[in-house]
């Protein structure tokens, strides 16, 4: 479509139901009660000129050039902050105003440099624009009184330049960043004449607390601040809607492009899920799709120490097909699996689910799930009966407290967060419950009610001492427990959290947090009048993750805190498709929407469908698969836009079960740490160039669109389609990704009503979405819970078995960054690296001093399972005892260190926890070492000459 | 108000003749010798063009210069002007330049209606009374006297 130009309406909607009938220049007009008068002109199709108004924030009233008269009120008034009255009569026009709005556009004009040819923004400038709609013709003061337009720019940053000789001082910037973003980096320095916009005190935009959210550039109405891209390409002319591809909040995006260049992405206003906000990440950091790393052609090799060949796709995927074939002949049906991409679509992730339980004749199919939310699917349907968080985002802003645990959405969602800071500015209080003082335990205009800074693998005992809190003081909601959950399960469940051992004062000592503030945190979530709890991996990634999750299920419904706005448990899905490659059946013991494979009927319907027998039994985890490699038995493997190798747990255990395989086939976009030890590297594509849908964390669907050709010339469904058909067991025709969206709703109840058609209309639906929920569902559980009464579970607190002795004293825990995204290959390849250049090992002072360890310095990190080295940043964010650290850089390899402990019930990796001592260090640790040796040899394609023929 | 200036203050200090008074601050009109027959309250001071403000009266005799009064009210403006709306901010520092051009006697037709104009733009659409109130004493000076501004300025010169 042509250049999409989202319609402004000035100031945002009051979101009131009453409405009011005014007259604006003669029309009646219906408004909405607390509405602007601009708001309400521009509904009503009248525009009044503005500069200083957008709709994404609140009214500010400084430009002047919306003024309006106003029948029975004296003077002129500003149509922005003035609103709308029943029975009120405006005039937005006349001579008067017309004089008013040329002398505001001349003072502008009197102080803006004239090069609006050679401006990046020429076309796309409401500076300009609005000089043309008041006919401002001559400029009578003359260009030679005080200016602005000698100011150099502020080029810091990487994405977007600051240029204060364009600023007109309309502070759209400034309050982008205080009421959207919420990080009020952005201040007006100096006064009068003198005001600018500036970033921090007289710091440089990269250098400032800016978080490169892109809110300003967004809000500016000149090229003031504006994208470097735009800068160096001009202005796009034309757009295609898609969504993000990063994290789990699932944003929607306008991709604007010159012919088939993208020149940025602009969030979209209309995008359900991110209101029009966006993050460092989906706004700036993808020129990683046409990175020189990216590879495009398929590729084989017979050994891993061979150089790659690059060969036609037919003959990678005969390749691929033998080499599968041979293996399953060698060691049995079981002896290969697949693994599910969920940065993938779940049209892409439905083609290798299938392939796997038609064309591999098994269950061998996980996801990365297994090392992310597992534990939520797992406990989120033994309690409520869906594995799925229960609200939409829109939800917090109805919260009064919410409860945050083991989540840092400010680095981790951070659009999601802006929504959260948003509404705590309104006063809805906040519990941290983290190691680590994350940013929302203080943040300017945010400040936690409490933070629990409680030992890592302590998560139950907390969750179980909050709820022995609500049951021992009388703060249970009876009648919802009584109409909502059973009985018996809840009356079991009462006897045994209001046992003494739940106590805070008898959990204090596990915690390291004092009983007192347990008492008060709980006291403070059980009286709320809406109370959420939002969590995120540091829940999950625990052997007690899934106790865990049903603990806070427990504490949920015992308060009645479930199924309404407000309310719910919601887990901040990681990665932008992983509940949809997770809703797809990506399991190796359920068919989508969570059916178990040993359900006859519904093996029966895919049988049907799909003309292949299905296996009864369970197949392999990905655990599971990379043991039975060890021993032997899992020989191949076909490994779909995941990287292993870096981001599983015990990196040396994952090494030597890769290198076991005969056969292993990667699809992703690099040549990533996986593909080190592969045999078949099928080249993927970017979510730029994928058609189909990514699923968010609010069980929305969201289209993704192909924003550019794909660089493969194949979707990566067809690549998986035809190693599939070559097989032989399968015969999947799909001509389109809409087919396959066909495909999985006529086979996945909660999806029967979802196609591509329907999604382009509404613009993205909920699940379930079916002949009962036709508009899909924003909030679960609201009448009854899916699984028909609550069902509460006994969540004993059991200390994980990776515990702190003399040889190992510290907790190291893992995370990640703003900047990064988890194994960091697609931001790695960004400009986002000058934030973040290298993986660190966050400590406490006070640690670091006992072990003479400076600020800087390199140090050793060693676990029971590995050891590497990196450097130490000290910080007061942590707790004494506890070291932090990312993963985002393969040659740093954190995961050398990690465990393979996991959770009892989906062994989701307890990354969360690992022993550790920390010891200052001068050299790489042996693994580093033996990385950088191997691995450009590992990587090595051969030049293209070398696939000429021999003469 | 001519009983407070001439008998209660005893008229000008150096005892040259009063020319004209400043009342209600720096943002306050100036009212001419020849009008100060008024009673010193909010409504007659308002019904004579003027305003009584915060009550202060500044009293100039007869060699003040109003156009260099008229150009101080803008650069008063512009010193206080805390910036947020466009008519003040900006209105007040291109005020003060347009009087440095009216002073020199460059383009004086145009300058004086370039002029009349900021100053009904900056009375009508300033957010507050700082840049809504600027223009009093500006037009106070230019009504009451022109001589200082225009052609006859530069006759005198």
């Amino acid at each position: 479509m042509a250049l999409l130009k989202e319609p402004d309406l000035g100031t945002p909607s009051p979101k009131s139901h009453r409405t009011v009938a005014l007259e604006i220049d003669g029309m009646t007009v219906m408004a909405e009660q607390g509405a602007s008068i601009m708001r309400a002109a521009a509904q009503a199709g009248v525009s009044i000129p503005k500069l200083c108004a957008t709709d994404s924030v609140d009214a500010f009233g400084s430009c002047r050039l919306c003024l309006v008269e106003i029948d029975g009120r004296r003077g002129t008034l500003s149509s922005c902050t003035t609103p709308v009255e029943e029975g009120m009569v405006v005039h937005t026009q006349n001579q008067r105003l017309a004089d008013l709005r040329r002398g505001v556009m001349e003072l502008y004009i009197s102080d803006h440099p004239l090069d609006c040819l050679t401006c990046s923004d020429n076309g796309d400038c409401e500076l300009q624009d609005m000089a043309g709609a008041v006919g401002l013709r001559e400029v009578r003061y003359g260009y030679d009184g005080d200016s602005h337009t000698a100011l150099g720019k502020d080029e810091s940053n990487p994405y977007f330049d600051y240029d204060p000789s364009k600023c007109i001082v309309c502070s759209r910037c400034v309050r982008a960043c205080d009421e959207v973003q919420g990080t009020l980096a952005l201040t007006i320095e100096g006064r009068g004449f003198a005001s600018r916009v500036a970033a921090g005190i007289s710091e440089s935009f990269f250098d400032s607390e800016c978080v490169s959210c892109g809110a300003c550039v967004q809000a500016c109405p000149t090229a003031t601040l504006q994208e470097k891209s735009v800068v160096e390409h001009g202005v796009p002319d034309r757009t295609v809607q898609t969504t993000c591809a990063y994290c789990g909040v699932g944003c929607s995006f306008n991709a604007e492009l010159k012919g088939d260049q993208v020149i940025r992405m602009v969030p979209s206003k209309d995008g359900k899920a991110n209101q029009g906000h966006s993050c460092v990440k989906g706004r700036f950091a993808w020129g990683y799709a046409t990175h020189k790393d990216r590879i495009t052609s398929p590729m084989i090799r017979d050994k891993i120490t061979d150089p790659w060949r690059e060969v036609s796709w037919e003959e990678a995927i005969e390749f691929a097909a033998a080499q599968l074939k041979e293996t399953q002949e060698a060691y049995g049906r079981k002896s290969i699996g697949a693994i599910s991409s969920s940065r993938c679509t779940i049209e892409e992730v439905w083609a290798v689910v299938r392939m796997t339980r038609t064309a591999f004749a098994n269950n061998n199919i996980d996801t990365c799930a297994r090392v992310c939310h597992s534990p939520t699917g797992y406990g989120l349907k033994q309690t409520f009966g869906t594995s799925a968080g229960t609200q939409h985002f829109e939800s917090v802003q109805d919260s009064d407290v919410m409860l945050l645990i083991g989540a840092n959405p400010t680095d981790a969602h951070p659009v999601f967060a802006s929504q959260m800071k948003r509404r705590l500015r309104q006063g809805a209080k906040l519990i941290v419950a983290d190691p680590r003082a994350i940013d929302l335990v203080r943040t300017p205009h945010v400040e936690a009610a409490h933070h629990l800074p409680l030992l890592p693998g302590t998560n139950v005992a907390l969750v179980n001492a909050l709820a022995h809190v609500a049951a021992t003081e009388g703060l249970l909601d009876d009648e919802f427990i009584q109409s909502r959950c059973e009985g018996d399960s809840f009356a079991e469940w009462l006897e045994f959290i209001k046992r003494d051992e739940n106590s805070p004062e008898t959990v204090t000592a596990i915690l390291g947090v004092p009983a007192e503030d347990i008492r008060a945190a709980a006291r403070l979530y059980a009286t709320a009048d809406n109370a959420a709890i939002y969590y995120g991996l540091g829940v999950t990634e625990h052997s007690q993750g899934s106790t865990m999750v049903m603990g806070m299920a427990n504490l949920a419904m015992a308060t009645g805190n479930i199924g309404r706005s407000g309310v719910g448990v919601n887990p901040l899905r990681g990665q932008n498709n992983v509940q949809g490659s997770c809703d797809m059946g990506s399991f190796p013991h359920e068919f989508s929407d969570y059916r178990p494979v040993s359900d006859e009927t519904v093996r029966a319907e895919f049988e049907a469908a799909w003309g292949t027998p299905q296996d009864e039994e369970n197949g392999f985890r990905i655990p599971n698969m990379l043991d039975e490699a060890c021993a032997g038995g899992f020989k191949g493997l076909y490994v779909q836009g995941e990287d292993i190798a870096q981001s599983d747990p015990n990196t040396l255990h994952v090494e030597e079960a890769l290198r076991a395989m005969d056969i292993i086939i990667v699809q992703d976009l690099f040549l990533n740490e996986t593909a080190r030890f592969a045999h078949v590297f099928l080249p993927g594509t970017s979510f730029l160039e994928k058609d189909g849908c990514f699923i968010n964390a609010e069980r929305r669907i969201n289209r993704v669109r192909p924003v550019t050709k794909s660089a493969t010339d194949k979707d990566e469904w067809e690549v998986t389609q035809a190693l599939a058909n070559a097989l032989g067991n399968d015969k999947m025709n799909f001509t389109s990704a809409a087919e396959i969206m066909d495909e999985i709703a006529a086979l996945t109840p909660s999806f029967g009503g979802v196609s591509h058609t329907m999604l382009d209309e509404k613009g993205s639906v909920q699940w379930p979405c079916n002949a009962d929920a036709p508009e899909g569902t924003p909030i679960m559980h609201v009448d009854e819970f899916v699984r028909g009464k609550g069902h509460f579970v006994l969540t004993e607190f059991v200390p994980t078995t990776e515990k702190a002795n003399r040889k190992f004293p510290m907790l190291l825990t893992t995370g990640r960054i703003l900047s990064q995204y988890n194994v960091g290959a697609q931001t790695r390849r960004t400009e986002n690296t000058q934030w973040w250049e290298e993986d660190v090992l966050e400590m406490h002072p006070s640690d670091a001093e006992v072990r003479g360890i400076q600020d800087g310095h390199c140090v050793s990190i060693r676990s029971r399972k590995g050891e590497i080295t990196l450097k130490a940043v000290l910080s007061e964010r942590m707790a004494p005892g506890v070291v932090y650290t990312t993963f985002h850089h393969p040659e740093t390899g954190a995961n050398v260190v990690t465990t393979e402990n996991s959770d009892w019930a989906t062994e989701c990796p307890e990354y969360k926890v690992t022993a550790v001592e920390v010891t200052p260090a001068n050299h790489r640790s042996a693994w580093q070492e033996e990385y950088a040796a191997s691995t450009p040899n590992m990587r090595q394609v051969a030049a293209s000459s070398q696939l000429e023929p021999a003469e | 108000m001519r009983e407070l200036v001439e008998d209660f203050g005893g008229g000008t200090r150096s005892g040259r003749p009063v020319r004209t008074a400043q009342v209600g601050g720096p943002l306050g009109a100036y009212i001419p010798q020849s009008a100060f027959d008024v009673h010193m309250d909010y409504e007659s001071l308002s019904g004579s063009g003027a305003m009584l403000g915060h009550g202060g009266v500044v009293v100039f005799n007869d060699s003040v210069d109003m156009a260099r009064q008229a150009r101080f009210a803008m650069e008063f403006c512009e010193i206080e002007s805390c910036g947020k709306c466009t008519p003040c901010r900006i209105g007040s520092v291109r005020g003060k330049e347009t009087l440095d051009k009216i002073i020199a006697g460059a383009n004086l037709e145009k300058n004086l209606a370039v002029l009349d104009d900021l100053c009904v733009l900056m009375t009508d659409a300033s957010l507050c009374a700082m840049g809504g109130l600027t223009p009093m004493p500006v037009t106070s000076a230019l009504k009451h006297f022109p001589e200082d501004f225009g052609s006859a300025r530069q006759a005198a010169e």
